[in-house]
């Protein structure tokens, strides 16, 4: 084991399988200077800074994984996907279907997502859900650093299209530049075993569709993934002190969906939260709703998510997403 | 980044480029609704490179559309010199669509002030129009720009990357010694390039002036200026209201 933080996990994951792979390249905007190790060790050749084009890099990375390469495509922040959504909806998640499985499209799209450092609702979406709707992607949401390089391995190992997302609070670097910006001024509530951990050595890689029971409970079932695992464990822990006995589910991927695991979990506690920093409607959550019901479950169900544009001002986008009052009101809500 | 004053028709986005298609869409609404005005959409060298601004300037052109893009070129797609990834020229690219193209030096208000009148005036004809303005590369693109950051602090940031970078240097398996030097050599570059503007811009003939000023004479002056603008600005919004009355 090491200790790494979530950053420098992901970072040694694409060495690794850089190193052991020569047909895996990365392009994105800036990625000399954010990705500066890999750029020197594998040279400007495998890691290209690409001009603030996203549709045609992002397209370009579809047209390059389908001729033999394997791109790991950086799109800054997810919500940039946007500018470029052609490439995803309806080129690389639509190749393996339409040529009746006989070619592939292996590329990762690495993006950050999420918010809490004040950026607001262009800056901080996480749309996970929007993007595991679409059939023929992955999508991966790692909360530490472990998992992190070893979704970064399956990532690159899988011959389909991978939406590899890195929360903003978890990533140092993103959160200094978008965030910090070297201001001692300024605090932000990071959870601290997210943003570094141990790592397996060598490194492990993470399965798809494999939720991670945080901590069990039999009281209550909470399913959540990314920055929200560090919040429902911490709420659960404030919940336990009121004899509410919760276990928390870390889903890891939301496409692949572990639904065996919450099914499971649920069918002993009776009662689903889930906490979805990505928007409440059309989305996880419910998704997870209709899992219970179509498993025969009538568990009681609450949900903790972004209900809306995320805001600007700190006190407002602190209300707006999950935070560890919010879960523990609808859990007591919920068990009352 | 998110101002808005719908009074004023003004609006901004986080994204890159897009002022494009949304001056577009108010010079639509300026042909339809409020002869005689104009949009006018600013944007960066970076936005130079995203589809949907290039697309916008052919739909101005296509539909003859009230509009004046403004591209404020300072060289850097955040910490990408722009050189690096653009194809042909600004100035040139926005003239092969047809339209009325200028080129001044962005920190030149004469210039840009007549530049932009000769330009507005084609606008106003239905004839998009293009200014091209040079300007100083001041701050970041955000304010942790992590060029800037070992710019302003390079002994706390040079401590951080170098570990890795030498690391990376030296690590097998990757690339061969001369693409690592490429690299290497590229990113000592790009902070020295970014380095050298700022310490150009810093010699501000403004600033090398007010040295030279006591400090009582500076601050009533500057007391003064401020008062003035803000009666000039107080003034024009008075008149812009009045004549926006006459248009409602």
């Amino acid at each position: 084991m090491a200790v790494m933080s979530f950053t420098d996990a992901i970072e040694a994951a694409l060495r690794q399988a850089m190193a052991a792979d020569p047909r895996i390249i990365i392009f994105g905007e800036d990625v000399h200077m954010l990705r500066r190790n890999l750029y020197v060790q594998f040279g400007p050749g495998r890691v290209k800074p690409a001009p603030i084009s996203e549709s045609a890099f992002l397209g370009a990375a579809v047209g390059a994984a389908m001729a033999g390469l394997k791109p790991v495509v950086e799109i800054m922040m997810i919500d940039f996907l946007g500018v470029a959504f052609d490439a995803i909806l309806n080129q690389a998640s639509k190749v393996e279907s339409f040529s009746g499985g006989k070619w592939r499209v292996p590329m990762v799209v690495r993006s950050a997502c999420g918010g809490g450092y004040g950026d607001a609702g262009q800056h901080e979406q996480n749309l996970w859900g929007m993007l595991a709707g679409i059939p023929g992607l992955a999508v991966a949401v790692p909360s530490n650093p472990a998992d992190a390089a070893g979704l970064m391995l399956t990532s690159l190992e899988s011959p389909n299209p991978v939406i590899y997302l890195e929360h903003k609070l978890l990533a140092d670097y993103w959160l200094e530049y978008l965030g910090r910006g070297n201001r001692t001024t300024v605090e932000f509530d990071v959870p601290a075993e997210g943003a570094a951990g141990e790592v397996p050595e060598p490194l492990a890689a993470v399965p798809f569709g494999q939720a991670r029971l945080v901590c069990q409970g039999h009281d209550l079932t909470i399913a959540t993934l990314g920055v929200g695992v560090h919040r429902s464990a911490e709420a659960a822990g404030l919940l336990n002190v009121q004899g509410i006995s919760a276990a928390v589910i870390d889903l890891r991927t939301v496409s692949p969906l572990d639904r065996d695991t919450v099914v499971r979990e649920v069918s002993a506690s009776g009662a689903l939260l889930v906490v979805d920093e990505d928007y409440r409607d059309f989305g996880l959550s419910g998704e997870l709703a209709a899992c219970m019901l179509e498993a025969g479950l009538k568990p009681r169900f609450a949900r903790v998510a972004t209900e809306g544009v995320i805001p600007y001002a700190r006190h407002l986008e602190d209300a707006a997403l999950p935070n560890v009052e919010r879960i523990q009101e609808a859990a007591l809500k919920m068990l009352s | 980044m998110h101002m808005f004053s719908r009074e004023h028709l003004a609006a901004s986005s986080g994204i890159v480029g897009a002022a494009g298609p949304l001056a577009a869409g108010f010079a639509l609404a300026a042909q339809h609704l409020r002869a005689g005005h104009i949009a006018v959409a600013f944007f960066g060298e970076g936005a130079m490179n995203q589809g949907m601004l290039m697309e916008s300037l052919n739909l101005a052109v296509a539909w003859g559309l009230p509009v004046v893009f403004v591209c404020k070129d300072n060289g850097w797609e955040i910490t990408t010199r722009a050189g690096w990834v653009t194809g042909g020229g600004i100035a040139k690219r926005a003239r092969s669509f047809g339209m009325c193209v200028e080129h001044v030096r962005g920190t030149d208000v004469v210039a840009v002030w007549k530049a932009a009148e000769r330009l507005t005036a084609q606008a106003r004809k239905g004839r998009p129009a293009f200014l091209h303005a040079r300007c100083p590369h001041h701050e970041g693109h955000f304010l942790g720009d992590p060029m800037l950051l070992v710019l302003h602090k390079p002994v706390q940031q040079l401590t951080q990357m170098m570990p890795g970078l030498v690391k990376s240097y030296l690590c097998h398996p990757g690339a061969s010694l001369v693409a690592r030097t490429r690299s290497m050599s590229n990113i000592v570059k790009a902070l020295a390039i970014m380095g050298t503007g700022h310490w150009l811009t810093n010699q501000d003939p403004l600033c090398l002036a007010r040295c030279g000023l006591d400090s009582e004479f500076l601050e009533r002056t500057e007391k003064e200026v401020r008062e003035e603008m803000e009666r000039a600005r107080t003034e024009a919004l008075e008149d812009w209201r009045k004549e926006r009355a006459t248009w409602q």
